[in-house]
């Protein structure tokens, strides 16, 4: 088996090779980093890359192993995050020009987390500036590209996680969520994306940009693959408040029930107004697969999307506002334009209607969970209503009315946020331009176990999620 | 206590020369008028959103209940 064969795999597959030993965590790692090192150039997945000190953890990883010792179920896998989890005495940029040096002295739990589970650090994966951009442009180091056609965009603001997945630069990824930014980019780059509940994953070390909402995920090829990396950096966190004491699941023992008869919601016919009918189809497929595992499907009626989504980015413009309050005085045009404009109207969003936002949060997620998930188990939603665009079409100083295209990105995902839902993304086709399109599964709170099991069912029986981008290495005719 | 309120009532506008002066004083920036107006804009935008959802205001002493409510309404096979 050669190195490009092995980067295929899924992280659940190398992960019980690396266990049996029939791969080493070296070889893992190395067909990483040829990977890394072949599609950099093309892709700018990674703002850092650590291939020293990956060779290194790998090896102890194997000879610990040999020793009859595995530290965890990612022992030997080697993994990547967003460069916003940090790490004492690395570099930890947010994407951003203002943190191009900042060397943080606390390490993340996540990444604490992470290690304690035996996973390989690859390195620091690319992202939206200050993680606030859906689209994934960053002037400060470069954009990252689709690895399905490198004129279109990734999605971000989890921009270089998703397109170091699809690429097989890795086996999973670390990405932040405040408005779909975990979801999007694995939508627009044919992986899967999980938000978890708020309160489930600890944000404790890692850059904010909005408490309220902001979320950690997890990226990977499959959705048993996030639900192994889920497992082993979920959990309450004293380093963070608002971690729920709610016990963590075994998520990969759970996957294995039956789906049958499972109540999947449905928005209505209305919900879909301004939906590509190429995205729409593919939706429409996947719940067919889904009905022919058992699943059942129910119209569900649903509140005013747009209206929980203008709440959410407005909880968000706030306190980015305070986040970044001195910054804004002092380097005011180290910022890109593009996100400068995203964070100004915060400093002008009077406390009383911010508080009311806050305030009102719990009472209208109750009012959701009620007549929603009284209803169904699970709710099946586009997470981006449009094909990927391209870079042109997306870019602020094109000509056409980018800011509208640029918020509608995340109309599906954002109103999750608020609500402070669980929700995954899972790829379901392509669309016309070769790009992939997905559907997100939503939950009541702490439901992880039951979206990883339904999406799971659903890739056993469909390969959108085996379908690798013609940029990476050609598959063997075994693994195919 | 329930309060109930007129979800199209009003916002709270600020004006363009609201949000200049603002502009100077949090982070000493001259705003143009265009751009400001197009700030104001979008506060009404957000403010009439949240008053939408606000229009059911419960008034108690628990300003949010978030947290608790996501542990109180998670899923029974969560555990």
């Amino acid at each position: 088996m050669n190195t490009g064969e092995l980067a295929h795999y899924s992280l659940s597959e190398i992960a019980d090779l690396i266990c049996n030993r029939e791969v080493s965590s070296v070889e893992a790692t190395t067909a990483c980093l040829h990977a890394i090192a072949s599609l950099q150039p093309q892709l700018n997945c990674y703002i850092t890359i650590e291939a020293d000190e990956a060779l290194m953890a790998a090896k102890r990883a194997d000879s610990e192993l040999a020793r009859g010792r595995r530290r965890g179920p990612l022992h030997g896998v080697p993994v990547a995050h967003k460069d916003m989890f940090y790490r004492v005495g690395k570099v930890s940029t947010g994407g951003a020009d203002i943190l191009r040096h900042y060397v943080p002295d606390v390490t993340a739990t996540v990444v604490k987390r992470l290690d304690e589970g035996g996973a390989i650090g690859l390195g620091n994966l690319n992202m939206s500036e200050f993680a606030a951009n859906p689209t994934g442009h960053n002037v400060h180091f470069g954009d990252c590209h689709n690895p399905w056609n490198l004129t279109h965009i990734t999605g971000g603001s989890s921009s270089g996680a998703a397109a170091a997945v699809a690429a097989r630069t890795c086996f999973a990824a670390l990405g932040s969520d405040t408005g779909g930014s975990v979801r999007v980019p694995a939508a627009m780059c044919g992986v899967c994306g999980i938000k978890p509940t708020y309160g489930r994953i600890s944000r404790a070390n890692i850059m904010p940009r909005a408490w309220s909402v902001d979320t950690v995920g997890v990226l990977a090829r499959t959705a048993e693959d996030c639900a192994m990396v889920t497992g082993v950096v979920a959990g309450h966190d004293p380093a963070d408040a608002t971690t729920a004491d709610v016990a963590v699941p075994d998520y990969r023992a759970l996957l294995q029930g039956s789906v049958n008869g499972i109540k999947i919601g449905i928005p209505a016919d209305s919900f879909f107004s301004d939906v590509d009918p190429d995205v729409k189809r593919a939706l429409d497929e996947s719940l067919l697969a889904l009905g022919a595992l058992g699943a059942r499907t129910f119209a569900v009626p649903l509140p005013d999307f747009s209206t929980l989504a203008v709440v959410s980015d407005a909880i968000t413009k706030c306190e980015a506002a305070a986040i970044h309050r001195r910054w804004f005085s002092t380097r005011f045009d180290d910022y890109s334009l593009f996100v400068r404009s995203r964070l100004e109207a915060g400093f002008h969003i009077p406390a009383a209607c911010y508080l009311e936002a806050v305030a009102n949060r719990g009472r209208v997620l109750g009012d959701f969970v009620r007549s929603v998930f009284g209803m169904v188990d699970v709710l099946h939603l586009p997470v981006v209503s449009m094909s990927v665009p391209t870079f042109v079409e997306s870019d602020v100083n094109a000509a056409g009315d980018v800011p509208a295209l640029i918020s509608s990105i995340t109309r599906f995902s954002r109103p999750i946020n608020y609500l402070g839902l669980p929700s995954l993304s899972v790829p379901c086709g392509f669309t016309p331009n070769g790009l992939p399109t997905a559907f997100q599964l939503v939950g009541r709170p702490y439901s992880e176990s039951l979206l990883f099991r339904l999406a799971h069912a659903y890739q056993q029986t469909t390969d959108w999620h085996r379908r690798a981008p013609p940029i990476c290495e050609p598959l063997s005719a075994s693994q195919q | 206590m329930m309060v109930t309120m007129n979800e199209d009532e009003q916002p709270l506008s600020l004006s363009a020369e609201q949000i200049q002066q603002e502009a100077m004083r949090q982070y000493g920036r001259r705003l143009s008028r265009e751009r400001a107006l197009e700030i104001a804009d979008e506060i009404e935008r957000y403010e009439r959103a949240i008053r939408k959802i606000a229009a059911a205001q419960e008034l108690n002493n628990e300003p949010s209940g978030f947290l608790e409510t996501l542990v109180r309404l998670r899923a029974l096979d969560a555990e």
